[in-house]
């Protein structure tokens, strides 16, 4: 075993690299995971049978319900994926063996959170495309459409990363993340209008990663203030729109933030150690 | 019983790789490891023996950052392990006690994925051809039986080729053969220079493998040494069997102690000087049987053997000091 290459600089950026690529592999093989990406897709897609009636002038419920469901892949499959992943390979002692090596946490978990980027631009894609052929709509504002999606992604992978500290195994770990997942999703705005609700549940569920993200990305895909009180009746445009939308980002980066946070306390041992 | 002497590792003549000083973890109120020192320079093999729950676990994820000591330092190549993990990456490599590895992906992809996010690599087909793994290449990990996980779990640590390896209990579950490629892979590692700290429960893995060996027990080095130092003190043992029924007064030998079992008849020859105290019985009992004219079956003249000092450790007998050993 004489023969070694020249040692050779490998900085963080090409360690995620390689490691995404590894996690996506994993991904495609790993049929579960497959079916927590399809999941939100058919959840996006019954989103269509709203069709037919205006929940503001000129927007078609059907259209808003499923524009607004570009927010389930990064609620979904980021919670669903992630907790049941990263407490599995702890239990297996994959994440320990990783940590022993020398892998900085920046890679084994930026790559992880890499793959699911990458599903849900891919589911986020279809959703689009179904949107251009069913509505004929196109996003008024790309840029404010995507920018949620990916911040809520990461946002919430860091939280069910962070999350994993309290599930014992990957069996727990399926139910535990349901009270999350339930959390964000039922107060996001897609599984009842938020209206609905009480006041104060109304004001808490804005300040949870899903109902800021999916009023962005309704307002951003019609041109209409659906932020906040809005209630879509207002066309914006521009400054306008992203002015409105800066109350929402502000309460994502904070989720993204917190959550990048709570990451430092995981446990990389299923015996406790960190 | 267990007396109150303890040993550390006699220091290596020249710079350690590895450097632990009065070594403390606990767990909640569970002592698990209490003070403990050794060194390891490069190009050496340190074997850390010990029953279950001897604190040889716990030292080694001391020395992986992973387990902050509840006293004493930690020293990997000059650095604090856990405060300078990235200083030490590719640097320091481990196997664990369990194998982790995707299920998922192949052997190949497996040694790929640590080899290209490392500064410092193994040529790849020497790597697999090392751990005997070329022909299961395409296999995906969670495929391999439990000794080829073993061989990828090395081949994952060697890859990086590392400065220092902390190997624990690596070739549990290998067969003899798979054993042997194991331990022709560390000899050639250890040729390279890589310090090594070896963990196991095979104690002729150590005996044929380790430059210098300690004995666990309860959270302490017990005794410490080169082998041969390790070895010394714990006696010669002198045994014959007499045809018929066994001597009553079996003949008193200068310096041994005798015990009757049946027909056979075993002499302990041990503390200092032990070696000419057994020659000097063994003409001593060559005497006693010509003048008996008797016949000694099966004399024997027996080494003592890392095995009967592991299991005197064990079981709490107070152990001598090595020569050149310090306490």
């Amino acid at each position: 075993m004489s023969t070694t290459d020249a040692p050779v600089r490998v900085g963080p950026a090409r360690q995620i690299q390689v490691y995404s690529r590894a996690e996506l592999t994993l991904f495609w093989r790993y049929r579960t995971a497959v079916y927590f990406a399809l999941f939100p897709l058919a959840l996006a897609m019954m989103g269509l049978l709203q069709a037919g009636t205006e929940i503001a002038p000129g927007v078609d419920a059907g259209a808003y319900f499923t524009a607004g469901s570009l927010m389930l892949p990064p609620l979904f499959l980021s919670i669903m994926h992630l907790t049941n992943v990263v407490t599995s390979r702890r239990e297996q002692f994959v994440l320990k063996r990783l940590r022993v090596s020398g892998t900085p946490a920046t890679v084994v978990f930026g790559a992880l959170i890499v793959s699911v980027l990458v599903v849900t631009a891919v589911i986020s894609l279809v959703i689009g495309v179904v949107l251009l052929r069913r509505y004929d709509l196109a996003p008024a504002d790309p840029l404010l459409v995507v920018l949620p999606i990916v911040l809520v992604t990461v946002a919430v992978s860091l939280f069910s990363i962070a999350f994993t500290r309290l599930c014992r195994n990957a069996e727990s770990a399926q139910m535990i993340c349901m009270v999350p997942l339930m959390l964000f999703y039922l107060l996001s705005g897609m599984a009842f209008p938020l209206a609905s609700l009480p006041d104060r549940l109304a004001d808490l569920a804005r300040f949870l990663p899903g109902a800021p993200g999916v009023d962005i990305v309704t307002s951003a895909y019609f041109g209409r203030d659906f932020t906040g009180a809005g209630d879509g009746t207002r066309v914006l445009a521009g400054a306008e729109l992203w002015a409105a939308a800066v109350p929402g980002l502000l309460v994502i980066l904070a989720w993204l933030v917190l959550s990048a946070f709570l990451v430092r306390f995981v446990r990389w041992d299923p015996r406790g150690t960190r | 019983m267990l007396t109150t002497t303890r040993t550390s590792a006699p220091d290596p003549p020249t710079a350690s790789a590895v450097r632990v000083r009065d070594l403390a973890c606990s767990y909640g109120d569970v002592r698990a490891v209490r003070g403990v020192s050794f060194d390891i320079v490069p190009g050496e093999l340190f074997a850390l023996l010990g029953t279950n729950g001897a604190g040889k676990t716990t030292t080694i994820e001391a020395l992986e950052g992973f387990r902050n000591p509840t006293a004493g330092t930690v020293r990997v190549l000059g650095l604090d392990p856990r405060r300078r993990r990235r200083a030490l990456q590719g640097r320091v490599n481990a196997v664990l006690q369990e194998s982790g590895t995707f299920a998922d992906l192949t052997v190949i992809e497996t040694i790929e994925l640590v080899r290209r996010t490392s500064g410092r690599r193994r040529d790849l087909d020497e790597v697999l051809s090392a751990v005997d793994l070329t022909g299961r290449a395409g296999a995906r990990v969670g495929h391999l039986s439990g000794g080829q996980k073993r061989r990828l779990d090395l081949a994952l640590a060697v890859v990086t080729r590392p400065e220092v390896l902390l190997l624990d209990e690596p070739t549990t579950g290998m067969d003899p053969e798979a054993r042997r490629t194991v331990w022709a892979l560390i000899a050639e590692l250890i040729r390279e220079g890589t310090a090594i700290l070896l963990t196991t429960h095979y104690l002729e893995e150590a005996e044929r493998l380790a430059d210098r060996i300690a004995v666990m027990h309860h959270g302490r080095i017990e005794v410490a040494g080169t082998l041969d130092q390790v070895l010394a003190g714990h006696g010669d043992r002198i045994s014959f069997r007499l045809e018929g029924s066994p001597p009553e007064d079996p003949p008193v030998l200068p310096g041994a102690e005798a015990v009757v079992e049946g027909e056979r008849v075993t002499y302990t020859v041990d503390g200092a000087d032990h070696a000419r105290r057994a020659h000097r019985a063994m003409a001593a009992l060559g005497t006693w049987a010509d003048r008996h004219r008797l016949d000694l079956l099966d004399l024997a003249l027996h080494r003592a053997s890392l095995e009967d000092v592991f299991l005197r450790v064990a079981d709490g007998h107070e152990i001598p000091t090595p020569t050149g050993v310090s306490r």
